[in-house]
């Protein structure tokens, strides 16, 4: 930069000063020149006629040529024989040898006059006028002189806003490397640390705990029903969640404490110098935090959390072992159905075989071991069985029967959640329509995945299935969860229009514990609604659960919906469901789910309930007969 | 002890006497001498006396031989006035235009160009040394007791 400044602010003018000199010095030598060969022709021409009439006509006539303002003529005894223009040339005549000398603005040249055989006849004395030279000079000197100042200003201004310019990107640059320095270890969406992040803040735990002899706790934390969320209502709705819980759990911790978003709904907490009860107190207030509703557009989603707690140096004493130890102890907690767990060697076996259990599915779902069971629904107004839910059961090679909560939250994980449905929709319909070979009519519900409303080929598939198996759209009814249904995704939306547009009826599952609008309701195509079980248990001991469940009824009867009660598990419940006017009951008081040969064998008696409560003694009401 | 002084008054009176006559034989001059222009050659030289068309000719780099003898013209820059006050007496011309032409006439005829002398004592040495050769200088420096001759006076002009 000073180089450049330098260059431009000295060497240059000095280039135009010596430029300058240049052409002064050659308008000097030009005037020099055409003076002195001018005086000679003139000496020459005088000497040929050197009378002074015809010297006095000469002068004349070169004087109006206006480069000379004197001239004089003096014989070899000094006199003036014949002179021009500015009088009082001869007297006290100084010649000039360089332009400019005496300061007279006049170049005097004297000139012998010789005759034509060589006689020396006089002297010519002659004035030349210097100004029109000066005034060029001047001229040219002024326009380099403004040339050069112009050239300095702009120079000066052109560094000025170059140093400007330079120090703008200087900070645009330390302004974008931090950017990117802040980029690459947040997380873009929430703001918080990232797992590059949280490992550096998690070294530093340990190195700290290590010189202090402190202990320090890590979570790990993720969302319960996130995902469900998310693909019902969309990423958008996913984010906002994800932003109010980054500003819930940084409401909580310390400023001494790290929270980091490890990916999807993946939080994680250091949380320096804290021992297991701390951890415990501190979870539990994380947990209550989360444990309120999140409202997104309005809607209130109750979503809660699993936390898993690894302590160091107990559980680990490296980042690594920490976090893995955290993750079990997680997966432990949301297997228990949320809340908090800390990690216990116990958990690892859980873990391994967590994953040997994922492996295994995918390898069962392959060769068939994905089996159906059927729970019988009943009208609560004739008390014959009306239809049946289909659940699914995987009977695994070594560990025998495996239930769906276990397996299930794998497939999604896994991402074989959709080709799960798909089968348990295939046997279904395979056993129902051998039923109805057999003139066994019996509608068929299945639970359906959210992410399977996503798929845009869910519906093709369906439709492929009934076809291939000859299967009566109008006898299936597949069960979507109250937050699943609600969602008002573009493609969820065409899903459910399409099933619809098939025959195939839709059942609002667990309705009760989501929060549903009535007007999205009322323009979906759903033909039934199923009480959550959570309210038909308790509603013979709670006034407010009756009320729910009286009031829910009205209101899909209003709708033109009919109504199943989940959960019915004693002949009180089904005596009240049958007061309150609803429609059908499905629960381990009626039947527990059947495997296929059973649940054919049930319907081929064509059993009716009769039993009353004293008969049932708290047995499934068929089980007896 | 006490010196003499005797040896040094007189170590004084010799060097004032020098620089006397050193002054006499340089430095003296006439304001008339001062102003006048001549031709100069060696002592032992016998060029004759040229007319001013020949001086100017020789120095524009055309050959001059008188009496067999090929004239060979040294510039003299060792004084910048009596250069120019030559340039404009004899040859009419400003410096740079005379270099320009003595530049151009030598592309063209393939003659050397005029030696040009800045020390004096070389100039001199070169007069002496080369019986051809002729210079211009002030009256006042052409002495004959270095070797040199004047060969005419060229300012102010004398009738021939």
């Amino acid at each position: 930069m000073s180089g450049v400044v330098i260059i431009h602010m000295i060497l240059i003018p000095l280039l135009f000063a010596g430029v300058l000199y240049i052409v002064k010095q050659g308008y000097q030598s030009l005037f020099i020149n055409q003076a002195r060969a001018g005086s000679h022709l003139l000496a020459v021409l005088a000497g040929q006629d050197p009378r002074p009439a015809q010297l006095q006509t000469l002068f004349e006539e070169v004087l109006l040529s206006g480069s000379m303002v004197a001239l004089a003529a003096l014989d070899t005894s000094h006199k003036v024989i014949a002179s021009a223009g500015q009088p009082g040339i001869q007297e006290n005549f100084q010649e000039d040898f360089f332009f400019g000398e005496h300061g007279d603005a006049v170049y005097h040249v004297s000139v012998p006059i010789y005759g034509d055989n060589g006689t020396l006849l006089g002297t010519l004395r002659l004035g030349y006028d210097e100004t029109p030279t000066q005034e060029q000079i001047a001229s040219t000197e002024a326009r380099g002189i403004y040339l050069g100042i112009g050239y300095i200003s702009l120079t000066l201004f052109l560094v000025i806003l170059g140093n400007k310019t330079l120090n703008l990107m200087h900070k645009r640059l330390v302004t974008q490397a931090h950017e990117l320095e802040h980029q690459a270890l947040h997380d873009t969406l929430t703001g918080l640390p990232n797992r590059a992040l949280l490992q550096d803040r998690l070294q530093q735990a340990i190195l700290g705990s290590q010189r202090e002899h402190t202990p320090f706790a890590l979570f790990l934390m993720d969302l319960d029903r996130f995902k469900e969320v998310n693909d019902t209502l969309g990423h958008q709705a996913g984010d906002a969640i994800l932003e109010q819980t980054a500003a819930r759990l940084c409401e909580v911790i310390r400023e001494s404490d790290t929270v980091a978003r490890l990916g999807g709904d993946e939080f994680s907490v250091v949380l320096p110098k804290v021992d297991a009860d701390d951890a415990v107190l501190i979870a539990e207030k994380l947990l209550k935090a989360l444990h309120e509703p999140f409202v997104v557009d309005a809607r209130p989603l109750p979503l809660g959390a699993s936390i898993g707690i690894a302590l160091f140096p107990d559980h680990g004493e490296d980042a690594s072992t920490l976090l893995r130890r955290a993750d079990v102890a997680m997966y432990a907690a949301k297997q228990g159905g949320g809340g908090l767990t800390i990690y216990d060697t116990d958990l690892d076996k859980h873990s391994v075989d967590r994953l040997t259990l994922t492996t295994e599915l995918k390898q069962g779902l392959d060769r068939g071991e994905i089996e159906v069971f059927y729970q019988p629904k009943i009208d609560l107004h004739s008390g014959e069985i009306c239809g049946v839910e289909a659940l699914a059961r995987w009977r695994h090679p070594q560990r025998g029967l495996v239930l769906p909560a276990e397996f299930i939250p794998l497939a999604e994980r896994a991402g074989i959640i959709n080709a799960l449905t798909l089968r348990i929709i295939e046997i279904g319909t395979q056993h129902c329509k051998e039923l109805s070979d057999k003139k066994e009519c019996v509608n068929i519900a299945i639970n359906l995945s959210p992410l399977s409303l996503l798929d845009a080929k869910f519906a093709d598939k369906v439709e492929n299935i009934l076809h291939h198996h000859a299967f009566s759209p109008c006898t299936l009814i597949l069960e979507v969860t109250e937050s699943t249904i609600m969602a008002d995704t573009p493609q969820t939306q065409e899903t459910f229009a399409r099933l619809a547009a098939m025959g195939i009826r839709i059942s609002i599952d667990d309705f009760g514990t989501g929060y549903s609008s009535l007007m999205r309701l009322k323009k979906l195509p759903v033909s039934e609604v199923k009480i959550d079980k959570s309210f038909v248990i308790d509603m013979l001991h709670d006034d407010n659960d009756a009320a729910i469940v009286r009031a829910t009824i009205d209101l899909a009867h209003n709708l033109g919906l009919k109504v199943v009660a989940e959960g019915v598990e004693t002949q009180g419940h089904l005596d009240a469901l049958h007061a309150f006017g609803c429609d059908m009951a499905q629960g381990y008081h009626i039947e527990h789910p059947l495997p296929p040969l059973e649940i054919r064998h049930l319907l081929a008696t064509k059993k009716r309930i009769v039993a009353t409560k004293e008969e049932s003694e708290g047995k499934p009401l068929f089980s007896g007969l | 002890m006490e010196r003499n002084p005797a040896p040094n008054i007189r170590r004084i009176l010799t060097s004032l006497c020098c620089i006397a006559c050193l002054w006499l034989t340089f430095g003296y001059a006439s304001a008339a001498e001062a102003q006048r222009m001549v031709l100069v050659a060696g002592a032992t030289s016998y060029i004759p006396s040229l007319t001013p068309a020949e001086v100017r000719k020789l120095f524009l780099g055309i050959v001059i031989v008188k009496d067999s003898l090929r004239i060979e013209p040294l510039i003299n820059l060792t004084d910048h006035r009596l250069h120019q006050m030559f340039l404009q007496k004899m040859v009419f011309m400003s410096s740079y235009n005379y270099e320009h032409h003595l530049v151009t006439h030598t592309r063209q005829t393939g003659d050397p160009l005029p030696q040009e002398y800045t020390d004096p004592w070389q100039l001199i040495s070169a007069l002496r040394s080369r019986p051809g050769s002729i210079t211009y200088m002030w009256a006042k420096d052409a002495q004959p007791r270095m070797g040199l001759r004047i060969v005419q006076e060229l300012w102010p002009s004398q009738p021939e």
